[in-house]
């Protein structure tokens, strides 16, 4: 068993503890699988496959479908607020290719896409798109990717991905911009406006788009780390309470889901959860 | 029906297997409807096979909606310095 191994994939890089090295080749090639299937700066993958097609009805691939419900889970949990169909408004702020490929580009943004995920249909494999919907669906493949790795640990150990984290048997994890806790149980997935921003017509643009303007949120937080029982949950939950702003706390409160918030003057907020946690009780469970 | 002239020891035999023929159509036709309601009842989905009872969430569902709205995980003040870190995605 590795005490720890790394690779790059879906733009950032992986670490995974616990793991024998055939396990962590399954690892890396399940995360080269997904990102094969779900990266929209693959030419050839799924996800542009199904986005040329929009306007119609396509056959999809059953991890393609069982993903997209997922995403549609987490947008109806959410309140439309984690939406797959934010694809035109993320090519319309300018992420158009590979984070870390992103150049300032003086043009101004492209006219913000609204989100519609009720508008699509899926019936068993069958995608019907409307034609103004290009399907991104980034967010929760990541964490699912995480989910499934964990899977594949022999014994006690960790998988992270940039800013999801899931674990087994109990780690101590560094928070970004200082602080650390012990995760008992479950996931950690930390979302921001900060780890993906780049210039787009001398504006700064990031990845969380609000879908009722269809462009960056404003948010007043920067950062958003939420504990889960998986990093789906955790991952979507701090996409949301980001999104939520100000409501962020309460709205991960009335579920039970620990979180902590930074704002841009580096202040840190914990939600009620968040602090019965670290004080001992017994709340969060 | 005219029954002048017919020998009373001959009408006698012909009412009585007339009785015997209703009853027999009767209980036949009553079988019929009885047995018609039990096929109805334990194939037609618009029928209630089971005793009514009230509806309620079934533990099952209720533990997938749980679920959808999102479980925590558990995390305690750190026992050692980190040996895993968390980014911003």
């Amino acid at each position: 068993v590795s005490e720890r191994a790394g690779f790059r994939s879906m733009g950032c890089e992986i670490v995974v503890a616990g793991a024998s090295r055939a396990s962590v080749r399954r690892i890396e090639e399940l995360f080269e699988h997904r990102d094969r299937v779900f990266s929209r700066f693959r030419p050839g993958s799924e996800i542009n496959r199904v986005n040329a097609a929009r306007g119609g009805v396509v056959r999809v691939s059953s991890l393609f479908a069982s993903t997209l419900r997922v995403a549609l889970e987490a947008a109806e949990a959410t309140d439309g607020l984690v939406d797959p169909t934010l694809g035109v408004a993320l090519e319309s702020a300018g992420y158009t290719s590979d984070f870390a490929d992103l150049e300032p580009d003086p043009r101004p943004p492209g006219p913000p896409g609204s989100g519609s995920w009720r508008s699509l249909r899926l019936a068993g494999r069958l995608l019907s798109l409307p034609a103004n919907v290009k399907l991104d669906l980034n967010g929760v493949v990541k964490a699912l990717a995480v989910d499934e790795a964990l899977e594949l640990l022999d014994g006690d150990g960790f998988v992270s991905a940039g800013g999801d984290l899931a674990a087994r048997g109990g780690v101590d994890v560094a928070l970004p911009e200082g602080g650390a806790v012990r995760l008992s149980r479950g996931a950690l997935a930390t979302s921001g406006s900060s780890g993906r921003a780049w210039l787009r017509g001398g504006r700064l643009q990031h990845h969380l788009i609000d879908p009722a303007t269809g462009r960056p949120a404003a948010s007043r937080w920067e950062q958003v780390t939420v504990c889960g029982d998986r990093c789906l949950t955790a991952d979507v939950a701090a996409k949301a309470a980001f999104l939520f702003g100000e409501e962020g706390p309460g709205w991960l409160d009335e579920r039970g889901l620990p979180g902590r918030f930074l704002t841009r003057a580096g202040e840190e907020l914990v939600n009620e959860a968040w602090e019965r946690s670290l004080s001992g009780a017994t709340a969060c469970t | 029906v005219a029954t002048a002239g017919v020998e009373p020891g001959r009408i006698q035999p012909v009412r009585r297997r007339a009785a015997v023929a209703k009853a027999v159509l009767a209980i036949g036709a009553a079988a019929a409807f009885g047995g018609a309601v039990a096929l109805s009842r334990a194939h037609n989905a618009g029928h209630a096979k089971q005793p009514l009872r009230p509806l309620g969430a079934l533990p099952g569902y209720a533990a997938a909606v749980h679920r959808q709205v999102g479980t925590p995980g558990m995390i305690d003040p750190p026992l050692a310095s980190p040996s895993a870190a968390t980014h911003v995605s």
